[in-house]
């Protein structure tokens, strides 16, 4: 396939396209990398190089909105264009701050929130139409933790659920507390247990 | 209130520009960090809104640098989510007073620089 073609393909068909490849060859990248920490580290600078238009998408639209006449056909679609790019953007928003996330410094966490954030970043980057994601809270505890490694084991939790569920149900991230033990868990997929703090 | 903008991006420059022009501030742009120290040395400006990643010295040893110079002249970043995430952490150990992230809304640059200039 010539370069100039594949500059026309989706991206997620590029994406296949260049696992299929790589899986032929080898299931590593090399040292220490594997295929998906790979795809990790082309995606963060695929979200870098989006950004800058993406700003300028959502950015002009915004000033070609306020230049537009109120009830006009440009209107609408001027509206159509900012309210679209702003959804990427959001989109793209989310997954810088989840990369964002991994370096944060461990800290204490109100758990039953973090898995309220945790479902809507999964419910915002994923292509979830078909089931209800829902983050119900049966106690509030905090936890000690690093907050880019519990996103990593609650999405992880999220998405193990998400593939094992039937269309039409619903994936329930459950947060409580069992004794000394704080808890958020996915049933039937599995459960993350930290220490409660106390006090 | 006189704003100094750098962004290597000429499209993200001139938007930039043109989102604190109409919010009412003088704004001056450039493309590089050894032009804003230029433009800053001698032009008075009340505040810098910079790129992280441009070629040659970042907006974070531009920060940096700003700050060793000028240590009360506030500085607003502007990052498409750095690969390397350290780097907006380190920035506002070092004294960014505000960090937006793009794409970010007019709405949101603008209160930036607003809470950027009440901090100082």
């Amino acid at each position: 396939m010539t370069q100039e073609l594949r500059r026309f393909l989706p991206r997620s068909e590029l994406l296949d396209d260049a696992l299929r490849d790589h899986k032929g060859v080898t299931s590593d990248t090399g040292p220490g990398g594997t295929e998906l920490e790979l795809l990790g580290r082309l995606t963060r600078g695929a979200l870098h190089e989006l950004a800058n238009p993406l700003l300028a998408l959502t950015g002009s639209a915004e000033f070609a909105l306020a230049d537009a006449e109120p009830g006009t056909k440009l209107r609408a679609r001027l509206e159509v264009v900012h309210s679209t790019a702003l959804e990427i953007g959001e989109l793209v928003r989310a997954l810088q701050g989840f990369i964002r996330e991994g370096a944060a410094p461990v800290r204490s966490l109100e758990l039953a929130e973090f898995g309220a954030e945790t479902i809507a970043f999964v419910r915002r980057v994923s292509a979830v139409r078909d089931l209800e994601l829902v983050a119900q809270a049966d106690a509030e505890p905090v936890v000690l933790a690093a907050p880019g490694e519990m996103r990593r084991r609650l999405v992880e939790l999220v998405l193990d659920g998400i593939a094992a569920a039937e269309p039409g149900s619903r994936v329930v991230l459950r947060v409580s507390q069992d004794g000394d033990d704080a808890v958020a868990g996915v049933e039937g997929i599995g459960e993350l247990r930290l220490p409660a703090e106390t006090g | 209130m006189r704003i100094l903008v750098v962004d290597d991006e000429e499209i993200v420059r001139s938007l930039t520009v043109q989102v604190l022009e109409r919010a009412g501030y003088d704004v001056v742009a450039v493309g590089g960090a050894a032009e804003a120290l230029a433009v800053v040395a001698e032009d008075g400006i009340d505040l810098v809104v910079s790129d992280v990643m441009m070629p040659g010295s970042t907006g974070v040893e531009l920060l940096s640098e700003l700050q060793r110079l000028w240590p009360d002249l506030p500085v607003v970043l502007m990052t498409g989510g750095s690969p390397e995430p350290d780097r907006t952490a380190r920035a506002l150990e070092i004294g960014a007073r505000a960090i937006v992230y793009k794409p970010f809304t007019h709405a949101e640059l603008r209160n930036a620089v607003e809470a950027a200039l009440t901090l100082s």
